[in-house]
């Protein structure tokens, strides 16, 4: 916790913030990526989700100062990135009613919903695409378009960013907990797949293979290693269940320690998403 | 973990990791300090996790929905930049206010947190 607090002191020079969406991340992809994760069993549910539906204007007004004050500072994401960002938003913001994303939940109820509040809630929720959502996305759409997406970066490192160097390096101690150098780390990278390599060749010779080569195009190509259908799929998977079952029932622990495992897998979680920032 | 032994107790261990943070600025603080029991610097220690937790979980409220706690479901996180850039200062409403410094001398390598 200290060295995550201490970093987030040092690298807040390096204003992540200011870099706060590209193709695979920000706020345009995680609000339709939290409906899924969101629970819709109770009326209050509901509710909740309509509340960030308000918000989301607001959302997008934070996320767009952030990306303008970049725009000033010159912290750009790559330009054939953020020209993706741009597709991606506007395929958002052309589904409107109920074809957008953000209808899902109310397309269909649960039956602890009753029903005049499931009319209430179809009638908000579409009411607050067409106001809000729908309008905020096409917003972003155009701002990304036109105004931020031109001056992206055109070298895809972060090297290329102001103190580009010193950010590298605050990544590299973030993310792989080392000071090593980044050299240091590309020869260590090229080393291990040498070593990989070599066993897996070893196994290659032993299934009867002459080389990697032609291991990694057999075991692409041999169709009897794909499943043929799903059921296929789940029939392997409850045979997997009924092997191991009993040994996954003694694995698990008290429920008080589960919480606990929870919190540690959280705060990993939590280190990653961060370091994602960068 | 336990939620209810907080703000004085929580003080200590604070001003520990503070001492921490900032070693120059704490340290002789800490040799005068009046040594506590393993057992109270313990759950002063879980407390701080605590707090720490609860903090990451209110100020990412997406991110607490995922997990399966829905006390932020009607929030959206807030991105302005103060928001990031002073993560200590951020802290210091409720978590930061400077105190007696503790020392964790005589925990197990592993403190086991099911204990409560």
């Amino acid at each position: 916790m200290i060295r995550e607090l201490r970093q987030d002191i040092e690298g807040a020079k390096f204003k992540h913030w200011e870099m706060p969406v590209n193709q695979m991340d920000g706020l345009h992809l995680e609000l339709p990526d939290l409906i899924v994760l969101t629970p819709f069993m109770t009326v209050s549910d509901y509710d909740n989700y309509l509340a960030r539906l308000h918000q989301i204007p607001h959302a997008f007004d934070q996320v767009t100062a952030n990306m303008r004050q970049g725009l000033d500072d010159g912290l750009m994401p790559p330009r054939f990135l953020l020209e993706k960002v741009a597709a991606e938003a506007d395929d958002i913001a052309s589904k409107s009613g109920e074809s957008s994303p953000f209808a899902k939940p109310v397309k269909e109820f649960p039956s602890s919903v009753p029903e005049p509040e499931q009319n209430r809630l179809r009638e908000a929720v579409l009411k607050a695409i067409a106001d809000q959502v729908v309008p905020t996305y096409q917003r972003f759409a155009t701002f990304v378009r036109t105004e931020y997406a031109p001056h992206g970066r055109t070298d895809p490192g972060i090297w290329s960013l102001p103190d580009g160097a010193a950010r590298y390096r605050f990544a590299i101690r973030r993310i792989t907990t080392t000071e090593m150098a980044p050299e240091e780390i590309h020869a260590l990278g090229l080393k291990q797949i040498d070593e990989i390599e070599a066993e897996m060749l070893a196994v290659a010779h032993k299934l009867g293979f002459n080389d990697l080569a032609s291991l990694n195009d057999h075991i692409k190509n041999e169709r009897s290693f794909y499943a043929t259908s799903g059921q296929q799929v789940l029939d392997f998977i409850y045979e997997l269940r009924a092997r191991h079952g009993s040994r996954i029932t003694q694995a698990l622990r008290p429920p008080a320690q589960q919480q606990a495992d929870r919190d540690t897998h959280g705060s990993l979680a939590l280190q990653e998403r961060r370091a994602r920032r960068l | 973990m336990t939620l209810s032994v907080r703000s004085t107790l929580g003080c200590a261990i604070l001003g520990f990791t503070v001492a921490l943070l900032f070693p120059q600025s704490s340290a002789a603080q800490g040799a005068t300090s009046t040594p506590t029991s393993v057992e109270t610097r313990r759950q002063q220690l879980l407390s701080l996790f605590d707090e720490d937790w609860q903090f990451t979980l209110r100020t990412n409220p997406e991110w607490a929905t995922m997990l399966g706690d829905s006390r932020y479901n009607d929030r959206l996180s807030n991105t302005t930049p103060p928001n990031f850039s002073n993560p200590i200062s951020n802290k210091s409403a409720s978590f930061w206010p400077a105190s007696k410094p503790s020392i964790p001398q005589g925990f197990h390598d592993q403190t086991p947190s099911a204990a409560n």
